[in-house]
C-alpha cells in the first residue's frame, strides 16, 4: 500500500499531480517540469522518473483503443429496439398482476352483489320489457259476457249482489244500500308465481257514479294468512293502481271509455308488473306479490245497489306466453 | 473528454446560398426539444442529446452512442484487458444508458453519468470474475483491438527510436500489474483525459486521494517497467 501524500499542504505536489494528469504539452506540465528542472525539489530524481513514465504513457495513448464495429452496433441497436418495443407492448409483471388482481376483486364483489340482490336492475328491466311487449298466446281463462256460460270463472263475494253476465258484466240490480256491497268474478285457473301472465279487460264507462270497479291479481294463499292483491281500481271516473303494500300509484288519472269500452291490461311477471288503462301506463314496477303463492285474476264490483246500468266489463281474458 | 463527433451532421449544418456569397450564420441550438431539426441535432451538446433521448428521440441516442462508443469501450478494454469481456459489458453499458435515460438529471455532465455506469459494470464484472466464452478473435465486433492491444506495436508506431520503443512497451505492459485503484486513476485521468473533479464524482473518492493514487501509480510504474531497478543499480 502506498503511503499517503501530503498534497494539500505541499503546493508543488499539487502542481505535479495536476501536470501528471494533464500530460506533456499542457500548461500544468510546462509549469511543473520547469520548476522541477530549474529549482530542484526534494526527491527530484524520483519525480523525474515519474515524469518520464508519464511521457511514455503519453506516447502510448493509443494502447488498447477500440471502437465499436458494425456487428457491435447492429447487435446493440437490435437490443434497444427490442427494449423499446417491449416497453410499449407490455407493462411490468407486477403492474399486470396488480391490475388483474384488481379486476378479480371487482368481479367478485359484483358477482356477490348480483347473487345477494333479489333482482338485479338488468333483470328488472328485462322483465318489464317482456311484460310490455311480450306475446301472450296461451289463454288461461276468457269471457265475453254475452249471456253464454263461463268456464274457468267463478262467482264469489257477498250474498247481497249477484252478477249479471247477459250484456256485459255488471252487478245485478238490488235495493239501495248505504254500505258498499261487493260482487266478485275470479278465475278458477291459476298461474304459477314464476310465470308471466296478462289480464286484459275491456271496461266501459259505468253509468253509476258510485260504482267501484276493481280488476285484481290475488294470491291463492295456501295457508290462512292474509291474501295479497294487486288491483286496478276505477272510482268516480278515475283510475289508480293499488299495491299489496297499501300504496297507490297514479291516483286521480282520468279514465274515459264510453260504451265501447277501453282496454285495461295488467301484466305480471315473477316480480314485476305493468298496468295500463286507456292506452296509458299507470304503473310499472315491483308488484310485491309472493314469490311462492299461485295467482288468480278477478273482477270486483263495489256497489251501493239501486241503479240499473249497462254492462261495465265487456270482456276479460287471462293468458300466458 | 474527447468525444467523437459525427462529421456528416456537422458539415450539413452549414449550407451555402448561391445568391449570397457569405455563409449564413449557423442555426442556433434550439432549446425546445420538439423543435430541433436534424441539422442542429449533430451540434447539440451531449447533455442536450440525452435530454432528447429522455423524450424518446432515438436519433439523439444514436449520436451519443457514436460519440461515446470508443471512449467507453477503450476504457473497458484497458481496465479488463480482455476484448471479449469488453464486447459483452460494452453492450450492457449502452443498453443501460438507454434503459435508465430517465434517471439522468439535466444538465449534469453526461460523460460523468455514462462512465459511472461503465465503471460500476466493470467492477461488478471483475468481482464476479465471469469470463465470456473464448471465441476466435476475428469474430469480435470491435475495431482496433488487433493493433492497439499489442504494447510493442503501439510503441513502434509512437517513435522510431528503438530504446524508447522498448521503454514505452514496458510501461504499457506494466499497467496490468498495478493495483486496481491506481490503474483506474491512470486510465481515467491520462487515457480518458478526465479531470480530478470528474473522477471524484465517478469514483466517489476524494480528489486528494485520487491525486495520491496517480502519483503512486506512476511511481510504481517506474519500478515495474525497470526504472526503479536502474535507479537502485
Amino acid at each position: 500500500m502506498s503511503e499517503p501524500l501530503d498534497i494539500e499542504s505541499d503546493p508543488f505536489l499539487m502542481q505535479l499531480t495536476d501536470a501528471l494528469r494533464a500530460g506533456p504539452g499542457s500548461p500544468e506540465w510546462h509549469t511543473a517540469v520547469t520548476k522541477l528542472r530549474k529549482d530542484g525539489v526534494q526527491g527530484s530524481s524520483e519525480h523525474a522518473m515519474i515524469v518520464a513514465v508519464r511521457e511514455h504513457l503519453e506516447s502510448g495513448k493509443e494502447y488498447r483503443t477500440v471502437r465499436a464495429g458494425p456487428g457491435f452496433t447492429r447487435r446493440l441497436m437490435d437490443r434497444i429496439d427490442e427494449e423499446a418495443a417491449s416497453k410499449h407492448r407490455s407493462w411490468p409483471l407486477a403492474t399486470i398482476i396488480a391490475i388483474v388482481g384488481g379486476f378479480v376483486v371487482v368481479a367478485l364483489i359484483a358477482a356477490l352483489v348480483y347473487v345477494i340482490s333479489p333482482n338485479s336492475e338488468a333483470e328488472r328491466t328485462a322483465e318489464l320489457a317482456g311484460l310490455r311487449s311480450g306475446a301472450f298466446g296461451q289463454t288461461v281463462a276468457q269471457a265475453s259476457f254475452d249471456g253464454g256460460s263461463l268456464t274457468n270463472w267463478q262467482e264469489s263475494g257477498g250474498e247481497q249482489v249477484k252478477l249479471d253476465t247477459a250484456a256485459g258484466l255488471r252487478p245485478a240490480t238490488t235495493q239501495p244500500s248505504k254500505q258498499y256491497m261487493n260482487a266478485v268474478l275470479s278465475t278458477t285457473s291459476t298461474v304459477r308465481p314464476n310465470e308471466r301472465a296478462v289480464f286484459e279487460v275491456l271496461v266501459a264507462q259505468p253509468s253509476d257514479p258510485t260504482l267501484i270497479v276493481q280488476l285484481f291479481v290475488e294470491e291463492k294463499q295456501l295457508d290462512a294468512s292474509r291474501p295479497e292483491e294487486l288491483a286496478w281500481t276505477l272510482q268516480n271516473g278515475e283510475a289508480q293502481v293499488a299495491l299489496p303494500d297499501g300504496r297507490f300509484a297514479n291516483s286521480g288519472t282520468k279514465f274515459s271509455a264510453g260504451k265501447e269500452g277501453s282496454l285495461v291490461r295488467i301484466a305480471v311477471g315473477p316480480t314485476m308488473t305493468v298496468v295500463t288503462s286507456g292506452g296509458r301506463e299507470l304503473y310499472a314496477g315491483s308488484h310485491f306479490l309472493s314469490a311462492t303463492n299461485l295467482r288468480a285474476f278477478g273482477i270486483r264490483f263495489l256497489t251501493k245497489g239501486g241503479r240499473a246500468g249497462d254492462g261495465v266489463v265487456l270482456s276479460a281474458r287471462v293468458a300466458k306466453p | 473528454m474527447a468525444a467523437r463527433r459525427t462529421p456528416s451532421t456537422e458539415n450539413s449544418s452549414v449550407k451555402a446560398t448561391p445568391a449570397k456569397p457569405k455563409k449564413p450564420p449557423l442555426p442556433p441550438v434550439v432549446e425546445a426539444v420538439g423543435d430541433l431539426q436534424p441539422v442542429a441535432l449533430g451540434r447539440a451538446s451531449d447533455e442536450e442529446l440525452m435530454r432528447r433521448t429522455q423524450n424518446g428521440d432515438r436519433q439523439a441516442f444514436s449520436l451519443l452512442y457514436e460519440r461515446y462508443n470508443a471512449p467507453v469501450l477503450s476504457y473497458l478494454y484497458r481496465m479488463l484487458g480482455n476484448a471479449e469481456d469488453v464486447e459483452s459489458i460494452g453492450q450492457e453499458v449502452f443498453l443501460r444508458a438507454f434503459r435508465f435515460a430517465p434517471t439522468y438529471k439535466f444538465p449534469a455532465k453526461l460523460s460523468t453519468w455514462l462512465f459511472t455506469i461503465t465503471r460500476n459494470l466493470a467492477i461488478n464484472h471483475a468481482r464476479r470474475r465471469k469470463r465470456s466464452p473464448v471465441r476466435n478473435v476475428t469474430e469480435l465486433n470491435l475495431e482496433g483491438h488487433e493493433t492497439s492491444g499489442d504494447p510493442y506495436g503501439v510503441a513502434s508506431r509512437a517513435t522510431d527510436q528503438a530504446e524508447k520503443q522498448e521503454e514505452i512497451a514496458r510501461v504499457l505492459t506494466a499497467l496490468d500489474e498495478l493495483p486496481a485503484d491506481q490503474k483506474e486513476v491512470i486510465m481515467m485521468g491520462i487515457f480518458q483525459d478526465m479531470s480530478y473533479a470528474e473522477m471524484e464524482q465517478i469514483t466517489k473518492t476524494k480528489a486528494v486521494t485520487l491525486r495520491s493514487r496517480m502519483f503512486h501509480g506512476l511511481k510504481r510504474l517506474t519500478k515495474l517497467s525497470g526504472g526503479g531497478e536502474e535507479e537502485r543499480g
